[in-house]
């Protein structure tokens, strides 16, 4: 008898091991994340930061002159890339916002049936695009598109703000349709109930008490703007000089990491992480916009 | 009240148009999918480019070496090349050794030349026409002015070697020099003489050209230098010994034949072969499966200098191939309406009587052909030439083989637009070569999926082991807050960022060659966030009762997970890992620094330890790599359209399968 409970119990104690084993495993691959966010963030740093032992923070971030293979006197500015990032990337919101908000209305509001199911199978085809394929599509369509409309080379600021605005538009949908979704129903009802139409029921209540998911995908199509690399680096023209018509060529952050490494080295090399830093830095303060509007909208749809 | 229902016309209006802006925006956004889907797959399957050609398009399964139809062959090339058409040009080409391989016809795959053993008026004419008179003499030969001063230098200079007449053959010999036994040479009745310290009375006619063009320096290893000595002035002697010379470079260049039936055998045999027949063994040659006759474009458009001279900024250098019969038929009188220099234009044709080449006739004379006003008659090809140097704008059309020679410079190359199907069977099926301007795409899509696969393997253990511990095990709080943060975080870092981080880790800190490891270790980072959380909402979506049923009989925690709610939620985790795969298959900038860029299957040497950290090129990387070689070379962006038109198909199959696997999993719980 005895014996018996003294192995049931070795069992139920292996099993309780294994269980916990189990438990940690888990819990170490549910880590892996954080890891590799800590990781990401070390590194890039660590490669990076050592620049500002020979060059000014400052200097870097408000010099727009990039020489970095001068032998005489290199130099490391890249403000240039900054705004030309900003430049594309505000051009490319412009463009994106309102005909995204107006598909995330369409869809949350408006379309139903079959037309609804295009759209969001057409928005979901959109997002699996690869990147280098919207370059691929931008540099023999829209360059030779700005080139004849607008003058120029083609290989310009517009080019890819108008390629990135195509690139952004399911974030800035998808996310808009959800929290307009996510509007409590008796809001849409009680607007109607008083009277109030379709459109203005929309306008005055839907939109503003969607206005912080709405928000958060705008963000995050920010992010994905200013953080993408090969359909820019093959419409924007990769030149250096700061950019100031739409259709001036231009180099983003992005571009600049490309371009550079496949033959820096020292300093120069150095120079393209802490490139990285500054774009890091900014997707991490966007990043942080998004969880605290997610948090806040979250907090009001509950 | 009247007031109030204009108002209430007025808001029902603003509210209609409101709503047409949100019909219009949704209908765009369906608009510029349905633009790059289609030009992608358009261009894809479908290359349209505009090609230069110094010939006009029509062509004749016959080619003719002038004018006059002297001497005709037909041209055939081995069944396994794929296409049905060459230029006079290409042939030519070909047959002085400019080109080698197949790249025309995006092969992989090296000429081999076919010529006859035996002389002939055919294989002459043919032969001139590749090389005019033309043979690069070697860069120390030394001069002679008449047969007897190359006489007396070869008799008196060690190591000499000349040529005579073979009339003087009795007196050279009487002057002691060695004169070769040559065969060809024979024929041709020129004799090749050496000095007779040098000992040899004998030399294949390969060795005498190598000797001329300066390949051979010494008599033998350690010897006595060769002294070349040629002719400064032009007299028969030369240029029959060029003539020879051009015999004995196809000799060398050429695998020889003996009949037309042992050239159609051969031909049809040997994979990358062209060779010519005479026109009366067409017949003989399409009884041949392995050998086809191509239709051969030799008629080119030839110009007086004077018209495509460069005045005040502009010059015509190409012309478009609808408006070659313009020039013809008055339609265009003066070189400037197609962006020449102001020029008169003044055609030069043959007369409809003189016996000329079918092609040549039937591009002059088309059926409801107007003559131009102007239009100045000749009788001769050398009528043609003399008249076309004396007229400045004149232009008018030739047969390339005989006279690109002869009015080098003067060919005004036509342009024109071409369609081919790009994306074709082979293009999935051979390995790219040739720096991607000939082959397809098969060790990419190989090296792809090994690259995918590799990604699974650590994203699929770890992603869904992350969410089932976020869903099962933790309590929501602190510790699920920041990890849900740092997954959102993740998920929103760009991809050139795990590039780079790829790139130090993988690379700089544990040492690894660039290859599908590391590739696949920074892909599987990426697409985490993404496997995470569509696996957290499958597994959320698991009913509550299925745990507690299975508690309830007894089963763990673990076995309930494994045995339950892991199948139960399978359609949404298998959703995540495809969505997953969607966007590892089409990154680029993640990989651009970790894959490397050698377009050999990793495979290629069987599978062992170092398949792992090879350079390895995948699909999205190689379009981009295309388009950086795309500069100067159009297949390169036809290819880039024809690869990304794969990962567009990929990607719909994807969108496909998954949205079927959601259809599937709410029909389940519902």
């Amino acid at each position: 008898m005895k014996d018996i409970s003294s192995q049931k119990s070795k069992a139920i104690r292996f099993r309780e091991i294994k269980e916990k084993t189990i438990k940690y495993a888990l819990l170490m691959c549910a880590f892996t994340s954080v890891l590799a966010v800590i990781i990401i963030t070390m590194f890039i740093f660590w490669e990076g930061m050592p620049l500002f032992g020979s060059v000014n923070p400052i200097e870097f971030l408000l010099n727009p002159r990039w020489e970095p293979s001068d032998a005489v006197n290199p130099s490391y500015g890249i403000l240039a890339f900054i705004i030309g990032s900003v430049y594309v990337t505000a051009l490319a919101l412009l463009l994106g916002i309102p005909i995204g908000i107006a598909c995330a209305i369409f869809l949350a509001e408006i379309a139903k049936g079959p037309v609804a199911k295009v759209l969001r199978r057409a928005v979901e085809i959109l997002a699996g695009i690869p990147s280098v394929v919207y370059g691929l599509f931008g540099y023999q369509t829209i360059c030779i598109f700005v080139r004849e409309s607008f003058g120029g080379t083609g290989y310009s600021v517009l080019s890819a703000a108008i390629v990135l605005a195509i690139m952004i538009l399911p974030t800035i949908i998808n996310i808009g349709e959800i929290s307009i979704r996510a509007v409590p129903g008796e809001y849409r009802e009680g607007s109607l109930a008083v009277g109030a139409t379709h459109w203005q029921t929309i306008v005055r209540v839907l939109l503003p008490a969607a206005r912080s998911g709405i928000i958060a995908g705008i963000v995050l199509g920010t992010g994905r703007a200013i953080g993408e690399t090969m359909a820019v680096l093959m419409v924007a023209g990769n030149s250096t000089p700061i950019p100031f018509l739409v259709t001036d060529s231009t180099r983003t952050l992005t571009m600049n990491i490309v371009t550079d490494m496949s033959y820096a080295s020292g300093l120069h090399r150095v120079a393209l992480f802490t490139t990285s830093i500054v774009l890091f830095v900014f997707i991490m303060i966007l990043n942080s916009v998004i969880q605290f509007l997610t948090r806040k909208s979250r907090m009001q749809g509950a | 009240m009247k007031k109030i229902s204009t108002n209430k016309t007025n808001a029902r209006l603003f509210e209609k148009i409101a709503k047409g802006f949100l019909w219009i925006a949704a209908g765009m956004s369906i608009v510029v999918l349905l633009w790059i889907i289609g030009s992608i797959l358009f261009q894809g399957f479908i290359a349209i480019s505009d090609r230069e050609y110094p010939v006009i398009a029509r062509g004749s399964m016959t080619a003719a070496f002038d004018a006059e139809r002297k001497y005709t062959a037909a041209f055939l090339i081995n069944s396994g090349i794929r296409t049905d058409e060459l230029t006079a040009q290409d042939i030519i080409d070909f047959y002085s050794l400019e080109k080698t391989d197949w790249v025309i016809s995006a092969q992989d795959l090296d000429v081999s030349l076919f010529s006859y053993e035996a002389e002939s008026g055919l294989v002459e004419s043919f032969r001139e026409s590749v090389f005019g008179d033309e043979f690069q003499l070697a860069f120390t030969a030394r001069p002679a002015s008449t047969e007897y001063e190359m006489l007396g230098n070869v008799a008196a200079t060690p190591g000499a070697i000349g040529y005579i007449d073979s009339g003087l053959k009795a007196f050279a010999k009487s002057m002691g020099v060695t004169v070769l036994d040559i065969p060809e040479a024979e024929n041709k009745k020129i004799a090749i003489i050496v000095n007779k310290t040098i000992g040899i009375s004998e030399l294949s006619l390969r060795h005498v050209v190598e000797i001329f063009l300066g390949d051979e320096r010494k008599w033998n290893e350690g010897g006595v230098d060769i002294v070349p000595y040629i002719y400064t002035t032009t007299n028969t002697t030369h240029s029959v010994f060029i003539a020879l010379m051009q015999e004995g470079m196809f000799k060398r260049s050429c695998t020889l034949v003996e009949s037309d039936h042992e050239m159609i055998e051969k031909v049809g045999s040997t994979p990358g072969a062209i060779g010519f027949i005479p026109e009366h063994a067409i017949d003989l040659a399409r009884q041949n499966p392995n050998v086809k006759i191509v239709t051969v474009r030799s008629v080119a458009l030839f110009v007086n200098p004077a018209v495509m001279e460069i005045k005040e900024y502009r010059q015509l250098r190409q012309i478009a191939e609808a408006n070659v019969s313009k020039l013809f038929s008055g339609a265009i009188t003066n070189y400037s309406e197609i962006d020449g220099i102001d020029l008169p234009v003044v055609p030069i044709l043959y007369k409809e009587s003189t016996r000329m080449d079918n092609e040549l006739r039937t591009i002059q004379f088309p059926e409801g052909w107007e003559h131009g006003v102007d239009a100045i008659s000749v009788e001769t090809e050398a009528e043609f030439v003399t008249t076309l140097s004396k007229t400045p704008g004149g232009i008018g059309f030739g047969n390339y083989f005989s006279l690109h020679n002869t009015l080098v410079g003067q060919v005004l190359p036509v342009r024109r637009q071409e369609i081919t199907q790009n994306l074709t069977f082979e293009f999935l099926t051979e390995a790219p070569s040739k720096s991607s301007r000939a082959g397809g795409v098969s060790t990419i899509i190989g090296n792809t999926i090994l690259l995918i696969f590799i990604t699974l393997l650590f994203a699929v253990p770890f992603g869904i082991g992350g969410a089932v511990y976020l869903v099962e095990y933790s309590r929501q709080g602190m510790l699920v807050n920041t990890l849900r943060f740092f997954t959102e975080t993740l998920a929103g870092i760009p991809s050139i960022i795990y590039g780079l981080f790829g790139y130090i880790l993988f690379r700089i800190v544990f040492g690894l060659q660039e290859g599908i490891l590391s590739a696949g270790l920074t892909l599987m980072i990426m697409i985490l966030p993404t496997i995470i959380r569509t696996a957290e909402e499958a597994l959320k979506s698991v009913p509550k009762s299925y745990r507690f049923e299975s508690f309830a009989l007894g089963a763990t925690k673990w076995q309930t997970i494994r045995r339950v709610i892991l199948p139960a939620a399978s359609p949404g985790i298998v959703t995540g890992i495809i969505l997953g795969v969607g966007r590892a298959i089409g990154e680029t900038a993640a990989v651009l620094f970790t894959c490397g860029s050698s377009s050999r299957f990793v495979l290629d040497q069987g599978v062992n330890v170092e398949m792992f950290t090879k350079s390895a090129r995948v699909l999205a990387l190689h379009i981009f790599f295309l388009f950086k070689e795309s500069a100067g070379n159009v297949r390169a962006i036809h290819q880039a359209y024809a690869t990304s038109a794969i990962l567009i198909i990929v990607i719909l199959g994807i969108n496909l399968l998954t949205a079927q696997l959601l259809k599937r999993m709410n029909s389940m719980r519902n």
